[in-house]
């Protein structure tokens, strides 16, 4: 028990590397489609992404260091933590993710309510169902009057739009 | 005619006297500056058939207004909601966000809008008195002294980073790498595009915007029911007008703040093919290297939120000095006055001002009577919008990703852009739980291919010798500006401490 609560107490550095990652692999990938161009387009790759480089391999030595020392972990409880929220961000983060891939196949306006509401459902915890179709409904209804009808911009259509075109 | 003080006052009461245009103008561009997304330039440009068959004075004073306004509007979600409606207001959220989570929403858009309006007011009075020298500004900015500007304002990043030096310099790193995305500039070829066609152009600066501000803050803010703490929100119901006022108080009480940023903004306004996103970090940096209280900055400081504010209000009389004096446009709403213009048959350059003085400086004189009016119309408006805040993260979150993610599609019509903001989002919010500043990250991606740009151009120039950076005598001064400005605080830390460690062997 005292182990645990040790290495509780312990930075977690696991969520920290995610960026360094990121970049050093992202310059890596911008460098290797530069490489036989011109100075020109190699001008940021070098200027750039050599301290990039050299400063993720430096957080990586300091990381490593603290973990060999005993004083971090590889845990992401920073990234994930408070845990009991996690099931609600990742059911939201997905739900977004889901408005992307839907907007497509449904319109801008259908997908927009039904994001609105799922999401307040998720957020909410069905408490308040009536509250969140109207909010959801009225968001939905300002977005189609402003950037469709008013803006005229030309986002996926779906069976709301085409009605809309229909009755115009 | 004779350009005397007479002739300027008989200009202003005939602005006001166009109030019927400039008053809905104000809330129109109020709106679209809020709006993430909308600019006053797509603005103008959907609603450019009504400013053709219009008179061509009342046009002008339409555009004028809308884009003052949109610039202070953009400001509104960028400090209750943490989302830049531009990239003008990038640097606000930095002091105005953490403002509103300590209850002090009311109190920051008062500051927001004080400053704009002073801001505003002061370099169009500087602008309407010095036109002619000022235009010549962007005949001495040429690349060499444009990369200086660049690192003025990417040297925040350095200072950013000061809290966490590594993860600071890491993220302002990935930052400019990300910003280097794109065809370079001279043979086109597409570096870091991942095989999208969508990125050849650079990474679009709305969907990284919304991205790393909004769209992450909304995946963080539903940890609590509201943004606010229960303090904050208590503090927030029980406001009273006496917030407003007190913002009011604050920025008029470092009005020597405001004059000094603001020209900031006019100068970068005034030189082409810069903008407000780098006259609002330019001003945050210097605001914060010469401030009394750099520590504040970051926390909800009252003067991290005038510095940018007033800049990039700044910057608005700046961009229409070379359209209006030597016939070149600024930016992009600069440009859609000049089609404008040359409809209605109007010359622009020095003929502009000996022929039609009234309508030359009767556009900046729009400008100053858009800010008089809304010191009055838009100020009051503080206590009832700051409420936003009030609202519960159960509506809040969906609202911030439906209407960021609507608002990256709008200004390319790409849904390539709507995925972006939400990749960018997911970067923002493992940055921001990871300790990683997305501001570092937000000013790489911006004022990075603008470096690159001005650096090529130099180095084209003095076929590839980096020396010709130090070759102009504007230039090296602003090297030494820049030295100085970030030696200073350095300097400025060790003092103070040597005093303190003094001080302290003198009490024992």
């Amino acid at each position: 028990m005292a182990s645990t609560q040790e290495s509780d107490e312990k930075r977690q550095i696991g969520g920290e590397l995610i960026i360094p990652a990121l970049a050093l692999g992202f310059t890596l990938y911008y460098i290797s489609t530069v490489i036989d161009s011109p100075w020109s387009a190699q001008l940021n790759a070098f200027m750039v992404g050599t301290v990039l480089i050299a400063l993720v391999l430096m957080f990586f030595l300091v990381a490593a260091r603290a973990v060999l020392r005993g004083e971090a972990t590889l845990g992401a409880s920073n990234l994930l933590a408070p845990y009991h929220i996690l099931p609600k961000r990742l059911g939201f983060i997905a739900l977004s993710l889901g408005y992307l891939i839907a907007i497509e196949w449904l319109g801008f306006t259908l997908t927009t309510f039904l994001f609105m509401t799922g999401s307040m459902f998720l957020l909410g915890g069905g408490k308040r169902p009536l509250a969140y179709l109207s909010a959801a409904a009225v968001m939905a209804a300002i977005a189609l009057v402003v950037f469709v009808i008013l803006f005229q911009k030309r986002f996926p259509a779906g069976p709301i739009e085409h009605l809309v075109r229909a009755l115009s | 005619m004779e350009t005397s003080f007479a002739f300027f006052v008989d200009l202003f009461l005939h602005s006001l006297s166009l109030w019927w245009v400039i008053i809905p103008s104000i809330f129109l561009g109020f709106i679209v500056g809020a709006i993430p997304g909308f600019s006053a330039a797509n603005t103008i440009i959907i609603l450019l058939p009504f400013t053709l068959v219009m008179d061509v004075e009342v046009g002008l004073v339409f555009m004028v207004s809308l884009y003052c306004a949109s610039r202070m509007g953009a400001g509104i979600p960028a400090i209750l909601v943490n989302i830049p409606g531009t990239a003008g207001a990038a640097a606000t959220p930095l002091d105005g966000y953490p403002m509103v989570k300590k209850g002090q929403g009311q109190q920051a858009l008062s500051i927001s809008f004080t400053s704009s309006t002073m801001g505003g007011l002061l370099t169009t009075v500087i602008a309407l008195a010095s036109m002619p020298l000022l235009a010549r500004v962007g005949f001495y900015m040429h690349s060499v002294e444009m990369v200086v500007v660049m690192l003025f304002g990417i040297s925040l990043i350095a200072t950013i980073a000061s809290k966490d030096t590594l993860k600071g310099l890491i993220a302002g790193f990935f930052g400019l790498m990300i910003g280097s995305i794109g065809a370079d500039h001279v043979y086109a070829t597409p570096r870091g595009t991942m095989g999208f066609l969508e990125l050849y152009d650079g990474v679009p600066l709305i969907p990284a915007l919304v991205g790393l501000f909004a769209i992450s803050e909304a995946f963080l803010v539903i940890e609590g029911e509201s943004i606010l703490s229960e303090h904050s929100k208590d503090k927030l119901q029980t406001g009273t007008w006496h917030q407003t006022f007190e913002g009011v108080r604050i920025t008029l009480k470092r009005w020597w703040q405001v004059t000094w940023t603001s020209l900031i903004g006019l100068i970068i306004g005034v030189t082409p093919g810069a903008g407000a996103a780098i006259a609002a970090f330019v001003a945050y940096q210097q605001s914060r290297t010469f401030s009394k209280t750099p520590e504040l900055y970051g926390t909800g400081h009252p003067e991290g939120l005038i510095a940018p504010e007033s800049a990039n209000n700044g910057v608005t009389a700046g961009t229409l000095i070379p359209l209006l004096v030597l016939g070149i446009p600024g930016g992009a709403t600069a440009a859609i006055m000049l089609v404008v213009m040359q409809y209605q048959g109007v010359n622009t350059g020095p003929r502009l001002f000996m022929e039609q003085p009234e309508l030359g400086y009767g556009i900046f004189m729009a400008m100053f009577t858009t800010y008089f009016l809304m010191a009055f119309t838009i100020l009051p408006l503080s206590r009832y919008m700051s409420r936003v805040t009030l609202v519960s993260t159960t509506y809040m979150s969906p609202l911030i990703i439906g209407f960021t993610l609507i608002g990256s599609f709008v200004p390319r019509e790409y849904m390539f852009d709507m995925y972006l903001a939400f990749a960018f989002g997911v970067l923002g919010y493992i940055a921001r739980k990871t300790g990683y500043h997305v501001a570092a990250i937000l000013i790489g991606v911006i004022l990075g291919p603008l470096l690159e740009r001005y650096m090529l151009v130099a180095l084209q120039k003095s076929d590839g010798s980096f020396l010709t950076l130090f070759s102009s005598t504007l230039g090296n001064i602003l090297w030494v500006a820049l030295f100085a400005s970030l030696l200073l605080p350095v300097f400025m830390k060790h003092r103070q401490k040597r005093r303190e460690t003094v001080f302290a062997e003198g009490e024992g």
